[in-house]
């Protein structure tokens, strides 16, 4: 019991902690903001490069998102968590930067990339789910990563992908299964 | 025989919420924070100066006269493909006088590739109007080709945070 009482106290205080560097950060204090990068920057990294499947972009996408935090960290009223937040905002410049950078030809005849049979040397480095999930093609990928790991539920997921609910539902089991029949061969 | 769900979900866990970049990203998001405070507006807003607002509008009156009146009528023969190509090449020209007109030939290769097969794209367009000028679907096919090749052209010659 006063075990669980240390940890929620740790837990307040880091919070605490945290909104205060926040505050700093929107007063345009640029060593909070660092301190906030430093906290957050391998989580929006992992998130940019497991929706873009391409560490090049995927590093300069995150860079992006932290110049776009500075930019409208005021915005920030703190009615959910800052992580919450982050993620979101996130979200939204890896979708930008997709639509910015998709290919004019998949955008006149919506053809969809077909993922890639085997993982590139970049993604040698990559744990086994991780390794998978980028082979999987584009919608599928951003669906499931969206759903299976950032937490979003298909309606929001569909109004960010400009695609009905159905649709999200079925390239979330799309993926699930190919990460399946992968995982599956792997053993 | 696939691996069920639950082993999924218990992969899905096990996921690591952090991977760590190859590169330091800090030096290029710190000088973008500078590049956006050199080009952020001053204080000195029409919203707090009333006589500001007045010379705005004043401004923007006298700016209209002169555009209308130096304004110079397209030949009436003109079609309207050749005044959209006439638009979008004054357009163009416009943005790589901005960036410098630096060469083509130092993008990476497969932006040249991109960038050609816009061109290309435009071209084969602009070919299949020659026969049927009123199409309204090649006309929009076409303008939003253009478009492409204007917002391409912006993002490749555009300073990236990494080299300002």
């Amino acid at each position: 019991m006063e075990n669980h009482q240390i940890i929620d106290a740790t837990t307040r205080f880091s919070t605490d902690d945290e909104k205060e560097v926040i505050q700093r950060a929107q007063q345009g204090n640029k060593q909070a903001f660092h301190q906030l990068y430093l906290d957050y920057h391998k989580k929006i990294y992992a998130l940019c490069w497991r929706m873009l499947a391409n560490k090049d972009s995927a590093e300069d996408v995150a860079q992006e998102v932290f110049v776009q935090l500075w930019k409208n960290i005021s915005n920030f009223r703190g009615d959910s968590k800052f992580s919450t937040w982050l993620h979101s905002l996130a979200t939204n410049v890896i979708l930008g930067h997709l639509r910015k950078h998709k290919n004019w030809l998949s955008r006149v005849f919506s053809i969809e990339d077909q993922g890639c049979d085997e993982a590139s040397e970049e993604m040698q480095d990559l744990g086994g789910l991780d390794k998978h999930i980028m082979r999987l093609p584009e919608r599928a990928r951003l669906v499931f990563v969206l759903f299976a790991v950032e937490g979003y539920r298909h309606e929001e997921i569909a109004k960010m992908l400009n695609m009905a609910v159905g649709s999200s539902k079925s390239q979330y089991h799309r993926a699930r299964q190919l990460l399946q029949d992968w995982l599956q061969e792997a053993v | 025989m696939t691996i069920s769900d639950q082993e999924l979900k218990q992969q899905i866990e096990a996921m690591p919420d952090e991977m760590t970049p190859s590169r330091d990203l800090w030096p290029g998001i710190e000088k973008a924070m500078v590049y956006q405070e050199q080009t952020k507006p001053t204080s000195f807003s029409v919203k707090h100066n009333p006589l500001l607002a007045i010379a705005a509008s004043a401004f923007l009156v006298v700016a209209s006269w002169v555009g209308v009146s130096s304004y110079q009528p397209q030949p009436q023969s003109m079609s309207i493909v050749a005044q959209m190509n006439h638009d979008f090449e004054q357009q163009k020209q416009l943005l790589l006088t901005s960036y410098g007109q630096q060469p083509i030939k130092q993008l990476q290769p497969n932006m040249q590739q991109e960038l050609e097969q816009l061109k290309k794209a435009r071209q084969s367009l602009e070919r299949a109007l020659q026969d049927d000028e009123n199409n309204a679907d090649l006309l929009n096919l076409l303008q939003w080709t253009q478009q492409q090749e204007l917002e391409f052209i912006e993002q490749l010659y555009r300073p990236t945070w990494q080299s300002i």
